[in-house]
């Protein structure tokens, strides 16, 4: 198998968001008649010919302000946005780690959710099985496992998540913005299990508005703006510049804090 | 790599992880009657209420004898309940796993599949239904049923073309599941499932037969099982070639969408 790799180049990606806005409603319709105001193609250009390499042993912070298209980015290494225009390619066994508010079976328990978050990260059931006890006792979810998912936390959300996605031994993750949404103790946890995952020379692409994260887990900074990649460097190069650029404010702060620019 | 090629490499994926949408599908079957006292029973309650009522109501209606016309009767309602569930649930399959698809990198047509599992539990009990009503009412069975095998296996190849096409559709153009629930309410009474293709004739009514492929897909499975043979050659020939017309439909239609279903979901 080839070396482990992350190749994006000159990728676009739009959002054609006229055909989910209210213009494509019977109600729009006939309001628009009214109106008579001539329609725009609505596009949002997430990404702009972007182009970027990750390879093996790498691991990524990305950084920008909301709307960015850190989001966007990681979707399209993962293989699940297809570039709308340019090229993505990337090899090895992707295990994403994205939004929470998605990708469950709100009535079913943590239990029947774990199994099939597993499933659909590629693990075999008898593996899966085998693997429950040890995700179960790292998710620390307990006797909420036996419940529906429905009434979990926001935190609980990304326990079980984080659980079972490294959990699959995955060759390279995707972490979008998840790790502040832990409590102290998890967060601890999370934190060596990571360390664990980068000894092994596997990829990391992580975005976090956490600078702190970022200067722990990644020897590579992109900074981001308007579907753009800004500077692409060692990170502590790029948060001072980020941190200069968006607080407005010189680079010598101390270095604990962490910047949530929004 | 050209939309077709990653089509068809995505279908080889889906397929052959089967565990996950077999997994899937069967868990929607029991999250379908979680809580319920009667439970799964309820598929067969349905049916039986069902058969039972309108059976004989029709039965009387129609003038038929009830030990050919119950059984006859049940395995064209099962099938009916096959084919209209596979193609409503499918517009739901891509927007009700927005999540996963959003989330997981797995190629789409394993959300399709799963809906073809789901409907093949309700499929499957009606099967054993029908073979139950024909016991009781005293009718053959041999060997000659066995050609509902071919039958069957066309009609589950159908049924996930209806699917795919759907889902796809769907994801683009929301009003085709409301459209199409509308449609199969209306087909339900217009296709020979209460009664028969010979009252049609005596009515003059032929092409509201002859012109519907649902009728051709039914009679795949229900000829076979209620003649004990072969259903007549022009069954089988018009299925094939609207299976056929089906998958060139399902390969445009995908062509088309298939790098913008994440978009529009």
């Amino acid at each position: 198998m080839s070396e482990l790799s992350i190749t994006l180049k000159d990728v676009g990606v739009q959002f054609d968001i006229g055909t989910a806005a209210d213009g494509h409603t019977l109600k729009g319709f006939l309001a628009n008649l009214k109106n008579r105001t001539p329609r725009q193609a609505n596009v949002v250009e997430a990404l702009r010919g972007l182009s970027l390499e990750v390879k093996a042993g790498e691991r990524v912070g990305l950084i920008g302000h909301n709307g960015a298209g850190k989001s966007t980015l990681l979707k399209v290494m993962a293989g699940i946005y297809p570039p709308t225009s340019g090229r993505a390619r990337t090899i090895g066994r992707v295990c994403p780690l994205f939004e929470f508010a998605t990708g469950f079976e709100y009535n079913r328990s943590g239990w029947e959710n774990i199994r099939i978050r597993a499933m659909l990260l590629g693990m075999q059931p008898d593996e899966i099985e085998a693997k429950l006890p040890e995700i179960a006792s790292f998710s620390e979810l307990g006797r909420f496992l036996d419940y529906p998912v429905r009434t979990y936390s926001t935190g609980m959300f990304v326990r079980l998540a984080f659980a079972v996605s490294t959990s699959v031994n995955p060759e390279i993750l995707l972490l979008d913005e998840v790790m502040g949404a832990g409590d102290l103790a998890f967060t601890e946890k999370a934190n060596v299990r990571m360390r664990e995952f980068m000894e092994q020379g596997k990829i990391l692409v992580f975005s976090s508005h956490s600078l702190d994260l970022l200067g722990e887990y990644c020897n590579r900074t992109v900074w981001m703006d308007h579907g753009r990649v800004i500077e692409d460097g060692p990170t502590n190069a790029i948060i001072n510049a980020y941190k200069h650029h968006a607080l407005g404010r010189p680079t010598s702060l101390p270095p604990n804090k962490t910047a949530n620019s929004g | 790599m050209t939309p077709l090629r990653k089509l068809r490499r995505d279908q080889i994926t889906a397929l052959k992880n089967w565990r996950v949408w077999w997994h899937l599908g069967m868990a929607d079957v029991r999250n379908r009657f979680a809580k319920s006292f009667v439970g799964p029973a309820w598929i067969l309650l349905n049916l039986a209420m069902w058969v039972g009522g309108m059976g004989i109501i029709y039965g009387t209606l129609f003038q038929r004898p009830l030990d050919t016309y119950l059984p006859y009767l049940t395995i064209g309602f099962v099938c009916w309940g096959f084919l209209s569930q596979t193609i409503i649930d499918g517009g739901n399959a891509f927007v009700f796993a927005e999540g996963y698809i959003k989330q997981f990198t797995y190629p789409k047509q394993i959300y399709v599949l799963r809906v073809i599992v789901n409907a093949s539990v309700p499929f499957a009990i009606g099967v054993v239904i029908f073979f139950i009503v024909t016991l009781a009412m005293g009718q053959r069975i041999g060997m000659g049923m066995l050609w509902a095998l071919p039958g069957l296996a066309l009609v589950l190849i159908v049924a996930y073309l209806h699917a795919f096409i759907m889902a796809y559709a769907s994801a683009r153009f929301r009003d085709l599941p409301h459209g199409m629930t509308a449609l199969l309410q209306v087909l339900m009474f217009v296709t020979p499932i209460f009664f028969t293709v010979d009252t049609l004739k005596k009515s003059g009514l032929d092409f509201v037969y002859k012109y519907n492929p649902l009728y051709y897909l039914i009679e795949l499975m229900r000829y076979p099982l209620t003649e004990l043979k072969p259903a007549p050659v022009e069954v089988y020939v018009t299925a094939v070639l609207y299976m056929l017309i089906a998958a060139l439909v399902a390969l445009f239609i995908a062509n088309r969408l298939d790098r913008r279903i994440v978009y529009i979901l």
